[in-house]
């Protein structure tokens, strides 16, 4: 026996005994969680619920029939399995096709749906002394701590659980199908083994674990509420397999055992409250920022969501507006205290709705920490309006301040592209609810907030009814301020760098900038709510932000609608408006998540998506409206003609593990001159281009563009600087317009004649208002030719430009390309797999095979050359 | 599709008979519900309650995701164990209604399970099995209502049933089954040559019929128990929802109508939104606690799931093969079944403690992804196939000697079409290399008939059997395998895993042999079994990914660029194994981009250029004309084989 003083903690054996145990079983939930992400992409925030169900049918099978505890145990496990798997084939399933965020947030939903099933089902047997107890168990002692029969469990079921898991996962058939389906759905398939049916069963074996999991935690807590079962039981399995990345379930095996240690050793000092919090977040921040980017992700279907449009405002809209608020501003006259008091509850909810719709909605970012933020700046402005600050300048200050706390945490996740920012901002409300709202520097123990002073009609604004029209007019504030960010270019590159970021990149939007900036904006918004909600209590204190309110919020958004503005407002009212006014029983309440569940699964965009149906049906297409508009003069370019030798790529090389993509190439283009680069698929070409644009870095060689050295400059420096290049998969961004995504291109302010004039000199101005997720292939060609040329770049990059193309649209891609030649004197690179069309558009043809430049000349000579027809026919 | 009166058809009659067979027990529960309703005495226990309704989702959650008979063996068993937990509660007879709906329609669902999954040899035996099952449901609902003591339950269901195959019986007597499918697309009508709007003409009455066949049971049947339990109104208000009922879908469809382009999807959309229809005016009708709303709000269920059958009838009647209909048939009507069964044994039992509320929701849910997956079911094939359908088990056909039949193969992606009308057969140990340049859709059309790309129409037959039915794992199953560069190896995994995986389905000892032939072939792979396979070099992925086909010795090979990248050694090292298995009598269709390598390969060169094949070489043919070979890359072979002709 040994202990050691560590400041104020005591390390013992015990202790480190104990979280070693607690540790097992966190390491089994985060083993779920790994296992659901790899076969799914989702992070399961249901899946401590799922447990939770399971372990509530154990206990009353226990209780209530007698049934003996390990019989009773597996049917346990097998009801929270059984849960697993059917919420894979009711839920994720058919949301397979949209964006990733929406499963998640169904998660969250479902989460909320199981822990009230279990609490209605179970209501006296879910806490922690009517829990029954593992049987059979062994008691003793470790040093002076004494191990339950619980910890005993932990102790000695959990890791032979995980052992078997591991066992089963590894050896088995069965297991070694599911890696495999998971690893690649396509080779499990040839080899007989279907996919789908490995996806059930991934949920069914997260499920059956995660019971076991919550089955021993829950004897060992005490007061149970939906809090500790939901997000604070998931976070330490959820920020162990965060840090793992989801990938290795060694590493997250490893970081839950040591997360388990360091709870125990922080529970031996009294100021050490929320402290664990705080060490996961460091972890999952730190883990987040050493991960290295791999790979390029295929955009995500983000058109079933919806982009802002810059439709223009009919007066039917603003009368309907104008009745609404007005509507609402009456509620004070006829509502009594309480329920104006819930109204305005309902608003700040929605105003923090409102913040998840641009985080997440505009920026495709999941967040689950608006909340937190909003507490943040709740504190901050009753802080200040203590020190009788104007009401109105508390808000803003709280707004301002909690704007910046959501940058800083954006920062961890900046160049990461996946849910990882789900868990970050999880832990930071997390860390906020029980740390950071206690210190005494914001709410301590509890405050008692201030409202603003004055009267409207008779009605103090003080008092609970007068300070719902405050909270009214913050609201119509916002929509404002929401409505207005919607509409610059900022909103516009946000949607861009969603839908593509790589496309983005290359026209000269800086991802990381409009990254923090949303972040700052959707944290402002979250803000405002956060304090109006915070100043409408007497009294407050750190509990009136729990998480749940976080998760809530992301709920709210996603109810009414991701992509709409008013949508929060509605989702609001639905999911804690409802409550708050019926004060349903605890299966209604579960019937209300429950037909959330179903909006969510068959609308993606939720209520205002009900509503678009209809208005759609009501307004015929507008596609065509201003077809037959005069031609627009065409301006001469004034950017200077460029000359000279433009791009020199000095004998690069880039290598893929094994795999050699390009061995010593070199290229040169000279202004005013067409190159084609040809070769069979894998020779390189791509990899090439990657090269010059700045996406993929060369081991060895140079890039030199314009007599510069570009070799260490990223994609968006190498397109300031004019490089401009189109990709073989002509994505662009589906849930933009043909116009915005050339004022994308365009990068200088709201210059929409121009983006227009381009438009109709590419032929294409009459589709500017249509969708560019449904524009045929053709069209999406000529607009991202068009982009490629829109910023006036000095050299121009086009990968297989003219694939999927008709010959009519082939013939007409060459001369439009040449006639910019002319007009521009740009430099243009062609990869292209249609000969006839590049001997006719190209001065000279380079052809590269396995890597390396075989060839370089006129295209007579190229073409006819004995290596390049040997790398063709082999 | 088979002239003559649909009464000749032995086929049509397998499909009444499924119907009926799996609708009888319906009445029984349906003509219970206002004691299951309102019966104040009745308290389950909630515990046995809810694992009851769990096991009930397991069943239609089991049967929704079952790709094999045995797990769906597993279904039935557990929709028989929750039926017993029911009876636990309640020992009455509603509980034996639910029984024999349960255990029928999984019977059903495992019957033409059989059916499919059988070749077409042994399909007889499994239509026979559907027939049969259905036959015996028919005969113990009868004789259930025959000796049961409560009502008169003999007529409930002798009208029950009569009313129901009238409705069945309506989607099936029109020749050629267009009336009802042409109720919902247009342009089948225009394919009638003569141009009739027979839509315009049959649309409503078939519509209106069906629903009063439908409505009629519940009138007969309540009228029966009028003067004991509820008086006389409801069967009036059962009437009037009915009527209700019809007109809410007859305006549905309207409006499914006017915006739909694609026949399926306005098929299935009408078909799940009736469903969705008739659920939520049940669950509205149970949850007001009034006669007149329970009343009005079955009678519109009642209707909806009238309309149901209609609906599935039409989408099934374009299914040019009568057993892919009765396939079909079988199965929506079978869960369509067990949704009710869910939704009321869920409102049943639950009423007593107010859980109705997501109870309910649950069984709408699970009867709404159970009718989703019609999407995956039902084939439909607008453009007449070029030969007659021969519809008779076993005939011999010309193209039967074929391994691989593709006709007539349209795919693509989104809004963009790549294979245009594809016709490709490949006969039993033959090799062919399919030709042509970058993004003419070789590796599209490899996927399709792999089974891991959806084809939007025509057929891929192996070895006699239409693969419609069939997923890609059941195709590799069956012998029919793809290797391309997505489909070839699992990155993450071992070299080891990597072969486990391959051998999964496989015995210990098949396992075994299979990797003694693999590491015999590619002895590299045994030195790294250990490595991760994404660490391997490029010329020892494609070995391990080769070696699937060696352990696995599919009949038909498909390989999409396996010497992609590669150096002329590492090629060197695979053609061998690829001859080796070709002399094994391994049939493979080769896509490459070394047009000497494939040739070498290969018997017979199939080129394929923007979507459409344009021409069909021996390759001893097309090896002795390099300005040919040069053509598919170069050129351009249409082009080519243009000049030619014209000089």
């Amino acid at each position: 026996m040994w202990a050691v003083a560590l400041g104020d903690f005591d390390i013992t054996t015990g202790g480190v005994a104990l979280g070693l145990f607690t540790g097992s079983t966190y390491a089994l939930l985060a083993a779920g969680l790994v296992l659901v992400y790899r076969s799914s992409g989702v992070i399961n925030f249901a899946h401590s619920s799922i447990g939770l169900l399971g372990a509530a049918f154990m206990s009353l099978a226990i209780q209530q029939y007698g049934i003996p505890y390990w019989l009773a145990f597996a049917v346990g496990v097998l009801v929270s399995a059984g849960a697993g798997a059917a919420t894979e084939v009711v839920v994720i399933k058919p949301l397979s096709s949209s964006p990733k965020v929406i499963p998640m947030v169904a998660m969250l939903g479902l989460s909320t749906f199981f822990v009230v099933l279990s609490l209605a089902l179970n209501p006296d047997g879910l806490s922690g002394e009517a829990f029954p107890q593992p049987a059979g168990m062994p008691t003793g002692s470790i040093g002076s701590l004494l191990i339950t029969k619980p910890y005993a469990a932990q102790g000695i079921v959990a890791p032979l659980l995980l052992l078997g898991l591991g066992v089963f996962l590894w050896l088995s058939k069965t297991g070694l199908a599911i890696r495999g389906a998971a690893a690649n759905p396509d080779v499990a398939s040839m080899s007989g083994v279907p996919p789908r049916t490995m996806m059930v069963w991934s949920w069914a074996l997260a499920g059956a674990v995660s019971a076991v999991a919550a089955m021993f935690i829950l004897p060992t807590v005490g007061v149970v509420t939906p809090e500790a079962l939901g997000p604070d039981l998931l976070l330490r399995g959820l920020a162990a397999a965060a840090i793992a990345r989801f990938a290795s379930f060694g590493v997250a095996v490893a970081v839950a055992l040591t997360i388990g240690v360091i709870e125990q050793v922080m529970t031996t000092s009294e100021g050490a409250k929320g402290w664990i919090e705080i060490v996961i977040l460091a972890a999952v921040a730190l883990a987040l920022a050493a991960e290295r980017q791999r790979g390029r992700k295929a955009a995500e279907p983000w058109t079933q969501v919806g982009a802002p449009h810059r439709a223009p405002l009919r007066p039917l809209s603003i009368v309907i507006a104008v009745i609404a608020v007005a509507a609402a501003a009456t509620v004070p006259m006829y509502a009594n205290a309480s329920d104006a008091v819930n109204a305005t509850l309902v608003i700040a909810v929605a105003i923090v709705g409102i913040s998840v719709n641009l985080v997440t909605g505009l920026g495709g970012q999941l967040t689950l920490a608006q909340f937190a933020l909003g507490g943040l700046a709740g504190a901050v402005s009753i802080r200040a309006a203590a020190d009788n600050v104007p009401f109105p300048v508390a808000v803003v200050c709280g707004a301002v301040i909690a704007g910046a706390v959501s940058a800083l945490i954006a920062i961890p996740s900046l160049r990461v592209r996946g849910p990882q920012l789900a868990v970050a901002t999880l832990s930071f409300a997390l860390v906020t609810s029980a740390y950071l709202l206690d210190r005494g520097w914001l709410l301590g123990t509890r405050q008692s907030p201030s409202r603003p002073s004055g009267s409207i009609g008779g009605i103090d604004l003080a008092s609970g009814r007068g300070y719902y029209w405050v909270a009214l007019a913050a609201l119509v504030a916002v929509l404002l301020l929401v409505r207005w960010i919607r509409r610059t270019a900022f909103a516009r590159n946000v949607v861009a760098v969603r839908d593509n970021e790589d496309a983005a990149r290359a026209m000269a939007v800086s991802a990381i900038s409009t990254k923090l900036q949303l972040a700052f904006a959707g944290g402002l918004v979250a803000g405002i709510g956060g304090a109006i909600y915070a100043h409408a209590y007497t009294s407050l204190s750190s509990a009136n932000f729990p998480v749940a309110l976080s998760i809530d919020a992301v709920t709210v958004a996603v109810i009414g609608g991701l992509g709409s503005l008013i949508g929060p407002v509605l989702g609001a009212a639905y999911l804690v408006g409802l409550p708050l006014f019926l004060q349903p029983p605890a299966e209604a309440r579960a019937g209300i998540a429950g037909i959330w569940l179903i909006l969510v699964t068959q609308q993606p965009r939720g209520i205002t998506g009900l509503f678009d149906a209809i208005r759609n049906r009501m307004r015929p297409h507008t596609v065509t409206e201003e077809a037959h508009e005069a031609h627009l003069e065409r301006e001469p370019f004034s950017a200077q003609r460029p000359s000279g030798r433009l791009l020199d790529v000095e004998t690069v090389t880039r290598r893929f593990g094994s795999i050699t993509a390009v061995e010593d190439a070199s290229l040169t283009v000279d202004a005013g001159e067409i190159v084609g680069l040809i070769g069979p698929n894998g020779a390189g070409k791509t990899t090439l281009f990657e090269i010059v644009s700045g996406f993929t870095r060369p081991q060895t060689g140079r890039v030199v563009f314009c007599g510069r050295d570009v070799s260490r400059l990223g994609p968006t420096a190498r397109a300031r600087l004019g490089i401009a290049r189109s990709f073989q998969s002509a994505q662009l961004f589906p849930s933009l317009t043909a116009l915005e995504t050339v004022l994308v291109a365009l990068s200088s302010s709201h210059d929409e004649k121009r983006a227009r004039q381009l438009l109709d000199e590419f032929g294409i101005a009459q589709y500017r208002h249509v969708q560019v997720g449904s524009l045929p292939t053709g069209l999406r060609r000529v607009l991202e030719m068009t982009c490629a040329f829109a910023s006036s770049p000095t050299l121009v990059l086009l990968d297989e430009p003219t694939a999927g193309l008709s010959s009519t649209e082939r013939e007409s891609f060459g001369d439009s390309v040449m006639a910019w030649r002319e007009r521009t004197g740009v430099g243009i690179v062609i990869i292209e797999h249609d000969l006839p069309v590049l001997t006719r558009v190209c001065d000279r043809l380079v052809a590269m095979n396995l890597g390396r430049v075989i060839a370089n000349g006129t295209p007579a000579e190229v073409v006819s050359h004995p290596d390049v027809v040997a790398s063709y026919t082999g | 599709m088979t002239k003559g009166p649909w009464y000749r058809d032995p086929a049509q009659w397998c499909d009444l008979l499924a119907i009926a067979g799996a609708a009888v027990p319906l009445p029984l529960v349906l003509t219970r519900i206002d004691v299951i309703a309102f019966d104040a005495d009745r308290s389950i226990r909630p515990f046995l309650a809810l694992v009851a309704v769990a096991l009930v989702i397991g069943v239609a959650i089991a049967n929704a995701v079952a790709a094999s008979r045995s797990r769906r063996i597993v279904a039935l068993a557990a929709g028989a164990l929750a039926v017993g937990f029911v009876d636990i509660g309640d020992p009455g007879w509603v509980t034996l209604g639910v029984l024999a709906l349960v255990a029928l329609s999984s019977a059903s669902v495992l019957a033409h399970a059989v059916a499919l999954e059988r070749a077409q040899s042994q399909r007889f035996v499994g239509s026979a099995l559907s027939v049969g099952a259905s036959a015996v449901g028919v005969a113990g609902a009868l004789a259930y209502a025959t000796w049961s003591p409560v009502v008169d339950w003999g007529v409930v269901t002798a009208v029950g049933g009569i009313a129901l195959i009238v409705a069945g019986a309506l989607g099936w007597s029109q020749p050629d089954s267009v009336a009802v499918s042409s109720t919902f697309d247009p342009r089948l009508v225009t394919r009638e040559a003569d141009g009739r709007p027979v839509a315009e003409v049959i649309k409503r009455p078939i519509g209106l019929i069906a629903f009063l066949a439908v409505g009629l049971w519940p009138l007969a049947a309540t009228q029966i128990r009028s003067d004991s339990v509820v008086g006389p109104r409801y069967p009036l208000l059962t009437l009037v929802g009915g009527a209700l009922g019809a007109l809410v879908i007859g305006g549905l469809g309207h409006l499914i109508d006017s915006r739909r382009s694609d026949t399926t999807s306005r098929l299935v959309q009408t078909l799940h939104a009736t469903v969705a229809i008739g659920a939520l005016s049940a669950l509205a009708g149970i949850t007001s606690h009034t006669l007149v709303g329970a009343a009005t709000g079955w009678g519109i269920a009642i209707a909806c799931s009238g309309a149901a059958i209609v609906f599935a009838s039409g989408i099934v009647s374009c299914d040019p093969e009568p057993l892919g209909r009765a396939v079909a048939v079988g199965r929506v009507i079978g869960r369509a079944l067990l949704g009710s069964a869910l939704g009321l044994v869920a409102s049943s039992i639950a009423e007593p403690r107010h859980h109705t509320w997501w109870l309910t929701i649950a069984a709408v849910i699970v009867l709404h992804q159970s009718i989703r997956r019609l999407r995956r079911l039902t084939i439909i094939d607008l453009e007449p196939v070029a030969e007659p359908m021969v519809s008779a088990v076993g005939s011999s056909r010309s193209r039967d000697t074929a391994l691989l039949d593709v006709r007539r193969l349209d795919s693509g992606y989104g809004a963009l079409q790549v294979l245009f009308s594809v016709d490709l057969a490949a006969a039993p140990g033959e090799v062919v290399a399919l030709l042509g340049p970058n993004g003419a859709g070789k590796t599209t059309l490899l996927r399709s008939i792999a089974g891991l790309h959806p084809t939007w129409s025509g057929r891929v037959q192996y070895s006699g059997v239409d693969l419609a039915g069939l997923d890609a794992a059941g195709r590799a199953g069956a012998g029919l395998m793809l290797i391309s560069p997505e489909a070839a190896i699992a990155r993450p995994l071992t070299v080891d895993d990597n072969l486990r995986l391959f051998a999964n389905t496989l015995s210990v000892a098949e396992m075994r042999a299979a990797r003694e032939r693999a590491f015999e072939t590619f002895p590299k792979l045994k030195e790294r079994l250990r490595q991760s396979a994404g660490t391997l070099s490029g010329g020892e992925r494609q070995m391990l990914a080769l070696a699937r086909a060696v352990m696995l010795r599919p009949r038909l090979l498909l390989i999409d660029e396996l010497t992609l990248g590669l150096s002329p050694a590492a090629i060197a090292d695979l053609g061998p194994a690829i001859r080796r298995l070709n002399d094994e009598g391994v049939a493979m269709v080769i896509v490459e981009q070394s047009t000497s390598v494939a040739l070498s390969l290969a018997q017979r060169a199939v080129c394929i250029e923007r979507g459409a094949i344009v021409a069909d070489f021996p390759a001893a043919e097309l090896r002795a004309q390099p300005d040919l070979i040069r053509a598919i890359h170069l050129d351009g072979m249409s082009s080519v084989l243009a000049n030619r002709a014209a000089s």
